[in-house]
C-alpha cells in the first residue's frame, strides 16, 4: 500500500483509487446521506399519517361533545324530545354489563383456546381450530347478529342483555385466542423444560410458568378485544335491542353506548346530536379507563419474557 | 412420606432418614423427605484437590442410577444406541463425547425429559435404585422430583422473586412446607450454593437481576431444594464466564458427598476436574467408560485415545 497523500485526510487504500475518483466517492457519500434522510422523513410522516385519524377524531368528539358533558348525563334516563337535561345513564350501565358478560365467557375460552393452540401446534384440532378462528375474526358483524338472534333470542321470545353478551363472545374468542397463542409462543422453550425438569405437570406449568410469563401480552390482547366489542352496534340490534328504561336485569334488553348513538345521531334532534357526540365521547373513556385498571392491576413486579 | 412424590411402586420404607455423613449400605434407600424438621448437618469442606477424591473408584454394589440397553429416537433416527452403564452413588459420572453424539440425549433420558420433544421415544430401562422409571405406572412427575436436571443456559422463571425461585419445586408436591420452613429450606439450598451471602439481602427481587453465574447456581439451588436423589447437569458452566465456572465446579464436586452426580461436558479439561469416573460416547454409542484418570491417560478403546488427544471432537 502507498504512503497517503498530505492533502486527502482519511486516505483509502490505493486500489480504491482508480474505481472510484476521490470526488466521485464524496459524492456518492453524499447522495447516501440525502437518501437516508428522505427515507427517514417518509417513514416518518407515515406514523404521523397513522395516528393523525385518532388524534382527529378526539379533538372532534370533544368539541362536539363536551358541551353535553354534564353531570345529568350521567344520572339521567333519556328524556322524550323537547324536555332538556337527558341522559345515557342505562347506556353506560348496559355497556358494562355487556362487557362484564362477554368477557367472563369470552376470556377464559379464548385463553385456554389460545394456550391449546401453542402448546399442540402441529394437531389437527389445533390446525383446524386455528383455521375457524381466522376466518370468524373477519366475519361481519351483522351476521353474527341475525345469526344470534335466531338461536338465542327467537326460542326464547324476547330480547335480552345475556343474548347480546353471548353474541359479544362469540366475536371475542377468536380474537383472543389468536392473540393469546402468539404471546404463548414466545415464552421460551427452556422455560418450559426447567419447569418440567422440577417435577412440574403439563398443567402446572403452562398455567404457572408460561401463562404468567405472558401475562402482559395476554392482557393487551384481552384488552384490544374488549375494545373492538365495546363499540360493535350490529349485534346488539338484534339481541340487546336497547332499552328506554332503567333495566340492570339481564333478561330483559338493555340499553348500551352504541345503540345509543346510532338511535340519537339518526334523530332530527340537535339535543339529541350533542348527547350522541357525549356518548361517543363516555364510550372512548370507558375503554381507556378499562385499559388503565387492567393495566395496572396486572402488572407484575418483573420482567417478562418479552423484556 | 408425601405420597404423590414417591414412584408407584416405592421402595423398601425406612422410617427415619439417615444423616448425610453414615456411609449407606447397599439397598437402602433412603427417600429424602424435606418435610424432616432436622437439619442435615453441613459436611465441613474438604481440601481442594487437583485430582478426584477416589482415583480408583469402582461403582458400588448398589449402584444408584442404571443404565441397560437404552435406546432414544427422534422419529426414526436413533440418536442413543443400546446404551448400558452404571452410574455410581455419591460418584461424580462425566459424559464426554463430540456434538452430536447423543450424550445430552442420554442425559434427558434418565429423567425423562426427551419424550417431552415431539417425536421423540426411548426403548430400554433406566433403573432408579432397582425400580426402573419407565414402568408401566410410574408417575413421571414424581421421577423428576427425585432426578433433578440443571439445563445449559440458566432459566430463571423470570416472574418469580430469588426465593420464589428457589421454592418452586417445593409447590407440586401435596403438602407444601409452611412458610418458615420454606424460609429454612430456600436458605440451605443458596448456602450450598454458595450464592446465601450474594442474595440474602435481596430475595425478594426479581430472578433476573442476577448475573449470569448467579443465575446458573440458582437453578442448581432451585433443583437442589427438593433434594432429589441424583442430579444431571447438562453442560451447566458452557454460557458461563471462567470465574463462574470455577464456583460451579466447586459446587459439583462437592455436591458427591450427597447425591449422584451426571454431568454432561464438552470440555474434557472440566472432566478431569470434575469428575470420578467418566464415559466417553460416540455417535449415539457409549465407546468406554472408566475412572476419570484411567479413561484420560490408559483408555482402552482407540476411539476414546483419538478424541482425548484431540484428533477429532
Amino acid at each position: 500500500m502507498t504512503a497517503p497523500s498530505p492533502a486527502a485526510s482519511p486516505a483509502p487504500p490505493a486500489r480504491w483509487s482508480g474505481v472510484y475518483p476521490a470526488a466521485a466517492r464524496a459524492g456518492k457519500l453524499r447522495r447516501r446521506h440525502a437518501v437516508n434522510a428522505v427515507m427517514a422523513g417518509l417513514v416518518g410522516v407515515a406514523a404521523i399519517l397513522a395516528t393523525l385519524p385518532l388524534v382527529i377524531v378526539l379533538f372532534y368528539l370533544l368539541k362536539q361533545g363536551v358541551a353535553s358533558l354534564q353531570w345529568h348525563f350521567f344520572t339521567n334516563m333519556p328524556k322524550p324530545v323537547g324536555e332538556s337535561g337527558g341522559g345515557m345513564a342505562n347506556a353506560i350501565v348496559g355497556t358494562l354489563m355487556l362487557i362484564g358478560t362477554a368477557s367472563v365467557i369470552g376470556l377464559p375460552v379464548g385463553i385456554g383456546a389460545g394456550l391449546y393452540l401453542a402448546e399442540h401446534r402441529g394437531s389437527r384440532l389445533a390446525n383446524t381450530t386455528r383455521f375457524l378462528a381466522d376466518v370468524l375474526n373477519g366475519l361481519p358483524s351483522i351476521v353474527m347478529g341475525i345469526f344470534a338472534w335466531q338461536i338465542l333470542v327467537r326460542p326464547v321470545g324476547h330480547f335480552s342483555a345475556w343474548a347480546g353478551g353471548v353474541a359479544l363472545a362469540a366475536m371475542m374468542i377468536p380474537q383472543v385466542a389468536r392473540t393469546t397463542e402468539e404471546i404463548v409462543r414466545t415464552v421460551p422453550v427452556s422455560l418450559r423444560e426447567a419447569a418440567l425438569a422440577l417435577g412440574y405437570a403439563h398443567w402446572r406449568t403452562s398455567l404457572t410458568v408460561v401463562l404468567r410469563t405472558a401475562t402482559a401480552g395476554v392482557v393487551t390482547g384481552a384488552l384490544v378485544a374488549i375494545a373492538r366489542i365495546a363499540g360493535e352496534t350490529a349485534p346488539l340490534l338484534f339481541t340487546a335491542f336497547g332499552n328506554q328504561f332503567w333495566s340492570t336485569s339481564l333478561n330483559q334488553p338493555v340499553a348500551a353506548l352504541p345503540l345509543q348513538i346510532y338511535t340519537y345521531a339518526l334523530s332530527p334532534y340537535d339535543d339529541w346530536h350533542s348527547q350522541a357526540w357525549a356518548g361517543a365521547l363516555v364510550l372512548i373513556a370507558l375503554i381507556l379507563i378499562i385499559s388503565l385498571i387492567a393495566r395496572v392491576a396486572t402488572r407484575g413486579r418483573f420482567a417478562t419474557a418479552s423484556d | 412420606m408425601p405420597a404423590s412424590r414417591s414412584p408407584a411402586q416405592p421402595p423398601t420404607p425406612s422410617p427415619a432418614p439417615p444423616p448425610a455423613a453414615a456411609p449407606r449400605e447397599p439397598g437402602a434407600v433412603p427417600v429424602a423427605d424435606y418435610a424432616d424438621s432436622s437439619p442435615r448437618p453441613v459436611p465441613a469442606p474438604s481440601v481442594t484437590v487437583s485430582t478426584p477424591a477416589k482415583p480408583s473408584a469402582e461403582p458400588t454394589d448398589a449402584p444408584r442410577l442404571s443404565v441397560e440397553r437404552l435406546n432414544a429416537y427422534f422419529g426414526a433416527s436413533c440418536a442413543v444406541h443400546n446404551v448400558s452403564v452404571l452410574l455410581p452413588d455419591r460418584f461424580v459420572t462425566a459424559i464426554i463425547g463430540p456434538s452430536g453424539c447423543g450424550k445430552s440425549t442420554l442425559l434427558r433420558c434418565l429423567n425423562r425429559m426427551h419424550e417431552t420433544l415431539p417425536l421423540a421415544r426411548v426403548e430400554g430401562q433406566v433403573l432408579l435404585d432397582g425400580q426402573d422409571i419407565y414402568g408401566r405406572a410410574v408417575n413421571v412427575t414424581a421421577v423428576r422430583q427425585h432426578v433433578g436436571m440443571v439445563f445449559q443456559r440458566p432459566t430463571p422463571f423470570p416472574t418469580m422473586s430469588i426465593r420464589d425461585n428457589v421454592a418452586a419445586a417445593l409447590l407440586t408436591a401435596g403438602d407444601r412446607p409452611s412458610r418458615a420452613r420454606t424460609d429454612e429450606i430456600v436458605e440451605r439450598a443458596l448456602r450450598r450454593t454458595a450464592l446465601w451471602e450474594e442474595v440474602k439481602d435481596r430475595l425478594r427481587d426479581s430472578a433476573v437481576g442476577l448475573s449470569g453465574g448467579q443465575q446458573q447456581r440458582l437453578c442448581i439451588a432451585r433443583a437442589l431444594a427438593v433434594e432429589p436423589e441424583v442430579l444431571l447437569l447438562d453442560e451447566p458452566t458452557a454460557s458461563l464466564d471462567p470465574i463462574s465456572t470455577q464456583k460451579v465446579e466447586e459446587l459439583v464436586y462437592e455436591l458427591r458427598r450427597d447425591m449422584t452426580v451426571v454431568i454432561v461436558t464438552h470440555n474434557m479439561q472440566q472432566a478431569a476436574r470434575v469428575s470420578d469416573r467418566t464415559a466417553f460416547m460416540l455417535a449415539g454409542e457409549l465407546v468406554e467408560v472408566a475412572p476419570t484418570t484411567t479413561l484420560f491417560t490408559t483408555p482402552r478403546d482407540s476411539r476414546t485415545e483419538a478424541y482425548i488427544t484431540g484428533r477429532f471432537g
